[in-house]
């Protein structure tokens, strides 16, 4: 199911019947201190597959990942699990679908190990090999108390404890935030082999936009509470191009493509020039494009795949969301 | 590690993993008959979704660069014959041409292009005997 107000959509070669979505949401919105942090966001999650959820700062993410295990309740809309409606006393969900996130509060004067024996107790799934391979891989202190680790650390045990319950989906809010390169890529790893071994699914909240394009099959990209783009990553990255073009001396292009109403028509959806360089942006076949370049005088046309952190910012240039760079002096 | 991914590049993940094995096969650092990395394995390695993998050795597994022995696990096949071989000669040759293109605005005259040709093939050749010596 592709929801998408970028101008056009794409089709998704996964099949989405209802069956094979283990999380649905259907026009939820979420109010909190009289902000709308959530309006009408249509979001679902396959079996199986990883889910990265990408927007700006104060997009959402946080609060649709909380509404999707029943930490908040909707304002409006509904939020099915396993095709159950999500209402009320949500303990029975977060046995299947766990949050991992930073500001996820630890009993003080916890242990590890007082943790994990706690969370042994907790869930019903509780694996204690896996547990204990966990703790040898991550090389976790078992006596240290947890307000004494490091961030990351920190991080790593919430994913141990995630990873020994064997939730059938794995929440995961910013993890990789305060982790070193080597202990980054071992705890992506250790995700990806879960969902490849298990079936297990995961939604991915992340700002660092290559460790979404290496894990996701799906994407969301969120704005101000809403979806600008959901579906699979892979159609994405075929359905969009990036034309560049070398205009002649006299900038003719400049003059006559840049202020032009007709672009759009042209599936360009950004824009950008550099002195004699001018880059587009464009949904679907590009040969109108090159033509009209062509005929407005372009010198050198070449094509290339879009990559995706330019198609995020050519999706966030178009919702006015922009940072120019600014010359302190 | 052989196989290097940079998932900021603007190529596709499963593409890049394509090249990887093909180059390494190439180059000699797999040999026909050994054992790759299962999906799993090599997923969790490279920390890049499963079905990528996966779909990077459907393609090879199509090619005939590897073969999937069903219980077994994936190998480098031991007769690469990968399908369509008239066609994609055909477009090696025309790629050539886009080569030669390049040439003569670089300046090259058709026999030095040659030579540059020439050159490659026996640097390559040379460390295919380094690498039969070590057989």
């Amino acid at each position: 199911m592709i929801k998408n107000s970028f101008d056009a959509t794409v089709p998704s070669t996964s099949a989405s019947t209802s069956t094979s979505n283990v999380i649905e949401t259907f026009g939820i919105s979420k109010i909190i201190d009289g902000n709308t942090v959530l309006r009408d966001v249509n979001f679902s999650v396959r079996k199986g597959s990883v889910h990265g959820l990408v927007g700006s700062n104060g997009a959402g993410k946080t609060t649709l990942l909380r509404l999707l295990n029943g930490v908040y309740e909707p304002t409006k809309g509904e939020v099915r699990v396993f095709g159950q409606l999500l209402v009320g006393d949500a303990a029975a969900i977060r046995q299947r679908v766990h949050l991992v996130s930073a500001d996820g509060a630890f009993y003080p004067g916890f242990r590890v190990q007082d943790l994990l024996q706690y969370a042994s107790l907790l869930y019903e799934k509780w694996d204690k090999t896996r547990a204990k391979d966990l703790v040898t891989a991550l090389d976790l202190p078992l006596h240290q108390p947890i307000r004494k680790l490091s961030l990351g650390m920190k991080m790593q045990l919430r994913l141990a404890v995630a990873l020994a319950s064997r939730p059938d989906v794995l929440l995961l809010d910013e993890p990789t935030n305060g982790l070193d390169p080597v202990v980054r890529r071992q705890f992506l790893g250790l995700i990806v082999q879960e969902v490849a071994g298990t079936g297990m699914s995961v939604v991915f909240a992340t700002h660092r936009l290559e460790e979404l394009e290496a894990m996701a099959d799906e994407i969301s990209v969120l704005y101000q509470g809403r979806t600008l783009l959901s579906g699979n990553l892979e159609d994405f990255k075929t359905a969009y191009r990036e034309v560049v073009a070398v205009v002649g001396a006299h900038d003719a292009l400049d003059d006559r493509a840049s202020a032009n109403d007709s672009l759009p028509h042209l599936g360009v959806v950004a824009q950008h020039s550099r002195g004699k360089i001018q880059s587009f942006i464009v949904k679907g076949d590009t040969s109108p494009l090159r033509s009209y370049l062509l005929q407005s005088g372009a010198v050198h046309i070449e094509e290339q795949p879009v990559k995706f952190e330019d198609l995020f910012r050519a999706l966030m240039e178009k919702e006015g969301y922009t940072r120019d760079a600014i010359l302190l002096s | 590690m052989w196989l290097d991914i940079n998932p900021r590049a603007s190529d596709p993940i499963y593409l890049q993993i394509i090249r990887g094995v093909k180059s390494a096969v190439a180059r000699g650092l797999l040999l026909p008959g050994e054992k790759l990395s299962s999906v799993r394995e090599l997923a969790t390695e490279l920390a890049v979704n499963h079905n990528t993998v996966a779909r990077a050795y459907q393609e090879l597994d199509r090619d005939k660069v590897i073969e999937v022995i069903v219980g077994r696990g994936t190998f480098v096949s031991l007769n690469p014959k990968p399908p369509n071989v008239e066609e994609r000669i055909h477009e090696l040759q025309d790629s050539i041409k886009t080569w030669l293109i390049e040439a003569h605005h670089l300046g090259l005259s058709a026999n030095e292009f040659l030579d540059m040709v020439k050159r490659v093939v026996s640097e390559w050749n040379d460390l295919e005997e380094v690498r039969n010596d070590k057989k």
